[in-house]
């Protein structure tokens, strides 16, 4: 089980580089992929449950680059998916183009949402962002609840790739696959190269990057941009998925769950985003399952039942905090090392 | 007749509201030269420094490097023309490896874009590759190959200030700016600082200016002193003329006291 084994010598800067630098990890992680490509195999209903986790991962990504590694706190990152969500229903609805031209184009223009929020970051720090993007948020809501006539509900098509049309939930799960994998590949990618040192830099010490020749307003605003790109992925696929959307989906809470995941997942971590979606929506629905049950055995419960879901959250994030501000990612880094150690202490 | 200086400062002047900071100090640096800045503490060394990099802008002066103006240039622009420093109270990133801290050097060397640093295989992947060969040379010319991996917050002081160092000459500078490279080091330390000091000189010929507070470096390692007291330039000359010059000596002490001053 040794996963880095004595003899694992590496000649090349490319091999000393790799993301998955044993064979133990290609090999896990070829594993991985292919549970997920069978995944309409095991998953049976549960399907819907990789949809949301996959959508959620995308954007939980992007909140990751932000938050995690360029430091920049924002409390609106639903926001910028509900753009990307309505952008893309308008596009496909209105203007009648096809998913394929109606999700970059709709991610793209999010984008550009990002860059605008992303530019007060400069003299917005801190907790003061947080506020800030949480004004863009309310905005948000308050403007997409206007602009659809104060429903603030619209249907969007279904995805058409090449005259095959996405009908069911399993269909529609390797669309989400193909970008998740996509989103998930693309950052793990960015942050190992110049762009994500940059990002790390303005993180860590902004002065500092700036006397290395990093100019803070480009990388910030990048950073913003970047993150909102992933979330207008997401809200692009959820509005596909979903096929009917409203403001309430894209609300605060959501933009607090985001937050939750990466926290949760682990911040500076590839992994962390993925980790963290699929934990907050595998503990949701769990809740709702067992919640019930829990009334009958307990109806003492009764008042807490409601609100479960976000006591438990809350305690999970609190434990997280005080044991392991490091999220799932380093659990299982510390379990790794303990596997590899075993038998002995250190 | 004297070789083009690398960097002019020209009569400059910097106030905080109340506060003469720096008043009409002027200096040049010449190519493969250390030129030291010394003065007690609050002299406005460091201030002048934050002029040079352009965290400060001074009300009045000419800041002139590489034959062009850059008094007015933002703090990036004037690393990417070639200024390098190092910070009196380390500045280096906490939450990154030693090698990371020292390849944020390379960045404004390294030209890979969004979609090639996403993708990363091909042409991001050679880039990082080529500039990793630079990092690696850093690494072994400042003997701390056994820190590589190594989160920065972890490391001792000494080591710390040498990764900052590395990082400075990641930039490949034109001229290198030490503030207080050597405070708070053991002997051992201070020895090995000056012997990269020297080497720089010697093999790259990096002009440096160096603030100090250790006067035995300080005497032995500069070609050429400056002297500031209360945001003035008070002396200038060779690390000989320094000692001997007695505004210099009242200045420091206020009597006649060889040698380590601080």
């Amino acid at each position: 089980m040794s996963l880095r084994p004595s003899g694992d010598f590496k000649t090349t800067y490319v091999q000393d580089m790799a993301i998955l630098d044993t064979r133990f990890y290609r090999i896990g992680f070829g594993v991985l992929l292919a549970g997920l490509v069978l995944a309409p195999l095991w998953a049976g209903r549960y399907i819907f449950l990789l949809n949301t986790i996959g959508i959620y991962a995308v954007g939980a990504c992007g909140l990751a680059l932000l938050t995690g590694f360029t430091g920049q706190i924002s409390l609106g990152h639903a926001a910028f998916m509900a753009i990307g969500a309505y952008s893309s229903a308008f596009l496909s609805q209105a203007l009648r183009l096809p998913f394929v031209v109606a999700l970059p184009v709709a991610s793209f223009i999010t984008f550009l949402f990002g860059i605008v929020v992303g530019l007060p970051s400069l003299r917005i720090k801190g907790l003061y962002l947080a506020i800030a993007t949480l004004a863009f948020q309310f905005l948000t809501e308050y403007a997409l609840i206007h602009a659809t006539g104060g429903i603030g509900a619209t249907t969007v098509p279904p995805v058409s790739v090449g005259g095959w049309t996405v009908r069911t939930d399993r269909q529609f799960y390797y669309v989400v696959l193909v970008l998740w994998v996509a989103a998930g590949v693309f950052a793990a990618n960015l942050v190992r190269s110049r762009i994500g040192l940059a990002f790390m830099a303005v993180r860590d010490r902004d002065y500092a990057a700036q006397v290395l020749g990093i100019h803070l307003l480009y990388y910030k605003a990048l950073a913003f941009g970047i993150a909102a790109f992933y979330a207008g992925v997401a809200g692009s696929l959820w509005a596909h998925y979903n096929r009917l959307i409203t403001t309430e989906q894209f609300n605060v809470g959501a933009s607090i769950d985001y937050v939750a995941m990466i926290v949760i997942g682990g911040l500076t971590s590839a992994w962390g985003p993925h980790l963290g979606s699929a934990f907050v929506w595998i503990l949701s629905q769990g809740l709702r399952i067992i919640a019930p049950t829990v009334l009958t055995v307990f109806p003492a419960f009764g008042k807490i039942a409601t609100p479960l879901r976000e006591i438990v959250f809350g305690v999970t994030l609190i434990a997280l905090l005080i044991w392991e501000p490091g999220g799932l990612a380093m659990l299982l880094r510390k379990l790794k090392r303990k596997l590899d150690l075993w038998p002995f202490a250190y | 007749m004297t070789p083009e200086p690398v960097l002019c400062v020209e009569d400059l002047h910097l106030r905080f509201h109340g506060i003469q900071a720096i008043a009409g100090v002027e200096f040049v640096l010449a190519p493969r030269e250390i030129l030291g800045i010394i003065g007690p503490n609050g002299a406005g060394k460091t201030s002048v420094l934050n002029c040079i990099n352009g965290f400060y802008r001074p009300q009045r002066g000419r800041i002139v490097f590489g034959g062009g103006d850059i008094t007015h240039l933002a703090p990036h622009r004037r690393a990417a023309l070639g200024i390098a420093r190092t910070f009196q109270n380390i500045a280096l990133y906490p939450g990154m490896s030693v090698l990371n801290n020292i390849m944020t050097g390379r960045i404004i060397r390294m030209r890979s874009g969004l979609l090639a640093c996403g993708l990363y295989a091909g042409p991001a992947q050679r880039e990082h590759v080529t500039h990793r060969g630079v990092v690696e040379e850093i690494i072994d010319f400042l003997e701390i190959e056994e820190a590589r991996r190594h989160l920065v917050a972890d490391l001792p002081y000494g080591i710390q200030k040498k990764v900052e160092l590395g990082r400075a000459l990641a930039m490949d500078p034109q001229v290198l700016i030490l503030d207080e490279p050597m405070a708070g080091m053991s002997a051992d330390e201070k020895s090995d600082m000056a012997r990269y000091i020297l080497e720089l000189k010697e093999v790259r010929s990096l002009p440096m200016i160096l603030i100090e507070h250790d006067m035995g470096v300080v005497m032995d390692l500069c070609d050429r002193l400056i002297v500031m007291d209360y945001g003035k330039k008070i002396a200038e000359g060779s690390p000989d003329q320094i000692q001997r010059n007695p505004d210099v000596i009242r200045a420091y002490i206020g009597h006649a006291d060889e040698g380590t001053a601080h």
